[in-house]
């Protein structure tokens, strides 16, 4: 077969691909009655991909289920930041009910797509700096959302009553990151309040998560994992070095305290899910997002690791009493 | 509605889509290809051309300067890599990969963050992109989404200015060297002064090209975020190897001439797009997106490149 012949035949599958798609597409907008909500994430992250089951969980609570009251589109951008236009442009072109999009990149690119769908963000720290929303309160477009700030006061707080004898709390941070930025900002005044030592630290690449963390245990008393993403995404390193100093590693997701972590006052993923299908629900029953404060949490739940609690001769019973959950993973 | 919005807005959307990709992987050709330089700094300069054009938008310094300073910033990163490899004796691959790490890194430091919204940036490109929204509101109707015609003939005038004054410079004398330097095994023909001149300026150039391609790309995403390089080098081989075997086994010979390298570059570039939005259609995920985009490109290379074997180049 000539080469001439192959591209033909390669032209002709494109040509018919077109044909069934475009046919397909018509069938779907005449069958479909049912307000549709899109879905599109960054990457496959376990963060990321809690926030969406909450999300999905959340709007079946509310009497929005997949197939019979609401039609729910999920994509992934699998890590590839060139793909969430494309993702945002097919939205568009659905018609949906609301967009929800999952991380900054994904919101920006939806923001970008559409300025009269209405949008529900999930997980963007700063939506206002982005530009995505003119203040919290009344957003004013077509924008509304959760912002994913952390409850910073309420985390060292909780770890302090159980280790009033920490004094110097070390933090690892990516340089140059806004999340690690708000952080920063927000420990850096902790400290002030609450009267401890904060010893910072800036990592780059992963890969400088274990040796920062070896030479910062040396002079501190405890390790937070912080917020930053890097260092949340690479745990282990963190985890390791706290173990090998005899240290403790304290934090705010509940993947720390699986991995080893001694305790976090972790925001549940799922619940943050929830709180965002809330705010989808409310534009469902016709709301409109300019009018929709932009949600933040303020709450989490206290969970401990056994193993780690032992080591540290910690009073089980008293810390089932604050109301904490224990995890029985080292 | 004049035109069937469907097949209007899917031809808009792989267009669009293009437009940032097009110069991207330009400025790949022009140092990877006709410089013969495996010049890893793509990621770099896409990212920090993304950074400067955004803060310089933002800051109201207008869309040509922000352009600009886009370019320069390419050009510093070019300029960073051939300092690296020649100055300091470092391999090239290394030395493209060490600029590519200080350029992602000190992005966020010149644009001051990790994003930099454009959503509310008023520039020339907004006042193009209302006035497309009311064009694409007359051809097909009141819908929620826009095409962008004007944008993507703007850009599509630029890359075929910016095309052509790469070909007229590589057809001049010393364009003709930097293509002998190039794809000669050891180019013994040209003194070694003269080539290590020729290669900074050709990596200058691909990167500024590529730094300008990052700029598009922060004007169409609504603004820069920090890993939008990430894996673009990848993307933009896959799309040049793509073009040129199909331009190869449609033009029957091993090699090509330099404007079928500036028709490769399209080809590859619009088949990839159309690609992306018709497996969106079809519902499939990404991760399959892109394990099906490696099994058409080996297909493809198998079936077309075979005859015309590339296996002993780098890339």
């Amino acid at each position: 077969m000539s080469t001439k012949k192959i591209l033909l035949v390669v032209v002709a599958i494109a040509l018919v691909g077109l044909g069934i798609w475009i046919y397909k597409r018509k069938s779907i907008k005449e069958n479909e009655q049912l307000p549709i909500v899109t879905i599109t994430q960054i990457a496959t992250h376990p963060a990321l991909d809690e926030v969406r089951a909450g999300l999905i969980e959340g709007l079946r609570k509310r009497g929005y289920e997949d197939g019979k009251t609401v039609r729910i589109v999920f994509k992934n951008a699998n890590g590839d930041p060139s793909l969430t236009l494309p993702i945002a442009q097919e939205f568009v072109r659905m018609n949906p009910a609301v967009i929800v999009p999952i991380s900054t990149p994904s919101t920006l690119s939806v923001a970008k797509a559409t300025n009269s769908l209405p949008i529900v963000f999930s997980g963007v720290t700063d939506p206002v700096g982005t530009g995505l929303v003119k203040n919290l309160d009344r957003p004013g477009g077509n924008i509304t959302g959760v912002s994913d700030q952390w409850p910073f006061e309420a985390q060292v707080s909780a770890f302090l009553k159980v280790f009033p004898k920490a004094h110097r709390i070390g933090m690892l941070y990516t340089r140059g990151d806004d999340v690690s930025k708000i952080g920063v900002n927000a420990m850096t005044d902790l400290s002030k309040k609450l009267g401890f030592e904060l010893r910072l630290s800036p990592v780059s690449q992963a890969s400088d998560i274990y040796p920062a963390a070896v030479a910062m245990l040396r002079d501190v008393d405890a390790i937070y994992t912080g917020i930053d993403h890097l260092i949340l995404e690479n745990l282990d390193g963190l985890v390791k070095a706290s173990r090998e100093a005899r240290k403790p590693l304290f934090g705010g997701e509940s993947g720390s305290v699986e991995k080893g972590g001694v305790l976090a006052l972790s925001i549940n993923m799922t619940s943050f899910g929830d709180l965002t299908a809330d705010l989808v629900a409310k534009i469902l029953r016709g709301q409109k997002p300019a009018d929709i404060p932009v949600a933040v949490v303020t709450s989490g739940n206290l969970l401990v690791n056994k193993a780690a609690a032992g080591q540290f001769g910690l009073d089980l019973s008293a810390l089932q009493n604050m109301g904490a959950k224990f995890v029985d993973q080292h | 509605m004049i035109v069937s919005s469907d097949v209007f807005i899917v031809t808009d959307s792989v267009i669009f889509n293009s437009t940032g990709l097009l110069f991207v992987v330009l400025g790949v050709v022009t140092s990877i290809r006709m410089a013969g330089f495996p010049d890893l700094t793509v990621d770099g300069s896409f990212t920090i051309g993304a950074a400067l054009y955004s803060v310089s938008l933002a800051g109201g310094w207008g869309t040509p300067v922000a352009l600009l300073m886009a370019g320069v910033g390419g050009a510093v990163g070019g300029l960073l890599t051939w300092t690296i490899n020649d100055r300091l004796g470092v391999g090239k691959v290394v030395s493209g990969v060490l600029s590519m790490i200080i350029l992602i890194l000190s992005a966020p430091y010149v644009s001051g963050g990790s994003t930099k919204g454009l959503l509310n940036v008023v520039s020339i490109l907004t006042e193009i992109d209302r006035l497309d929204a009311s064009l694409s509101q007359a051809l097909i109707g009141n819908q929620p989404y826009q095409a962008h015609l004007l944008f993507s003939i703007i850009c599509l005038v630029s890359f075929a200015l910016i095309g052509l004054l790469l070909v007229i410079g590589l057809r001049t004398r010393s364009g003709l060297r930097l293509r002998y330097v190039g794809s000669a095994g050891s180019p013994t023909l040209v003194p070694r002064n003269e080539r290590r001149g020729l290669l900074l300026l050709a990596l200058i150039a691909g990167n500024a090209i590529i730094a300008i391609g990052g700029a598009i790309e922060a004007q169409r995403r609504g603004g820069y975020t920090n890993n939008m390089g990430i894996g673009m080098l990848l993307v933009a081989l896959a799309v040049l190897i793509l073009g040129e075997a199909l331009i190869k086994s449609f033009r029957k010979r091993d090699y090509l001439r330099l404007w079928e390298y500036a028709v490769a570059v399209i080809v590859g570039t619009i088949v990839y797009s159309a690609g992306i939005q018709l497996l969106l259609a079809l519902r499939i995920d990404f991760v399959d997106l892109r394990l099906l985009t490696a099994v058409f490109l080996l297909i493809l290379l198998g079936v077309a490149g075979r005859a015309y074997s590339s296996s002993t180049k780098l890339f």
